[in-house]
């Protein structure tokens, strides 16, 4: 028996979800992540409820104001326990906190002995871990495994068009991860000039813009239009 | 419902690793329709008109 499935074992029926991302990383495509996450959700037909702890952009609320909850949850322990009291009951919570935020979310996850209490409320945490190259990202990483460990399972995102080198794959952590088999979500490749020029026309236009409009957007270049065209022609026909 | 905001290539993923994600995946109600692939023209070599010597 895996360690892993030890701790599911220890931890009894497993009635809820708990996704989130403790790593400090920022513009890494962890707002694509929950977007696909909560895309799948809503045509699977699974009762989901958002929580956006990232006070500061709050992308899932303005995305999804009508699915998510805003706590400003990691600048004291009084905010942490309070979107932790607030959980909704549903069972899967996505949950957007801020990059910078891995050592305030440890020493919270140590105070509140959130390991036991997910335990003993029949939650399963699934930490998303982005196989960034640059070190603040790798190190973060680090410490957020060493410390959650087998008590939480990990799902390992790849992201090519912002990750360049296979320096993630050469770590230590990377073997553990895989040792464990822990799947790898691979984020579709659309080229760094074509995600920046996207994502600086939504912040132009101060709105989330969905692909399919993207492709319309006369602002971007055409070989961008041209690349997020092909993505949707090849992802859109069988639904 | 449309999809197309992220890509069926993308959410496949999330129902293949439904086990990491759901507490229990009988909770998937719509399973994503599987796209085999772009479809490709291969040709062979051996009958390959271009790559006949002449």
């Amino acid at each position: 028996m895996s360690k892993q499935e030890e701790s599911i074992n220890r931890a009894g029926a497993i009635s809820r979800r708990f996704i989130t991302c403790t790593q400090s990383t920022g513009r890494v495509g962890k707002s694509t992540v929950a977007e696909g996450l909560i895309t799948w959700m809503r045509y699977a037909g699974i009762d989901f409820a958002a929580v956006d702890a990232d006070s500061e952009h709050q992308t899932l609320s303005r995305r999804y104001p009508e699915d998510s909850a805003i706590f400003d949850a990691t600048k004291t322990f009084d905010g942490f326990a309070r979107m932790l009291n607030e959980l909704p009951p549903f069972p899967l919570i996505v949950v957007d906190f801020p990059a910078q935020a891995t050592d305030f979310l440890l020493s919270a996850a140590r105070h509140f002995k959130l390991v036991e209490f997910f335990e003993q409320s029949g939650i399963r945490p699934t930490l998303l871990v982005f196989a960034a190259d640059d070190p603040t990202a790798k190190e973060s990483a680090a410490k957020t495994v060493r410390f959650f460990g087998d008590d939480v399972d990990y799902l390992l995102v790849e992201n090519p068009a912002k990750f360049k080198s296979d320096e993630f794959k050469r770590t230590a952590l990377s073997a553990w991860l895989a040792q464990r088999s822990t799947p790898t979500l691979r984020i579709p490749a659309i080229t760094a000039l074509t995600m920046n020029a996207w994502e600086a026309l939504e912040r132009k236009l101060k709105r989330y813009l969905p692909l399919a409009e993207a492709c319309q957007q006369k602002e971007l270049h055409e070989l961008s239009r041209y690349e997020l065209g092909f993505l949707r022609d090849r992802f859109s026909g069988s639904v | 419902m449309s999809l197309d905001s992220c890509g069926i290539g993308f959410l496949v993923q999330f129902e293949d690793y439904a086990s990491q994600v759901l507490p229990d995946i009988n909770l998937v109600k719509n399973k994503v329709t599987r796209l085999v692939g772009p479809r490709t023209e291969t040709q062979d070599p051996l009958s390959d008109p271009f790559l006949l010597t002449v």
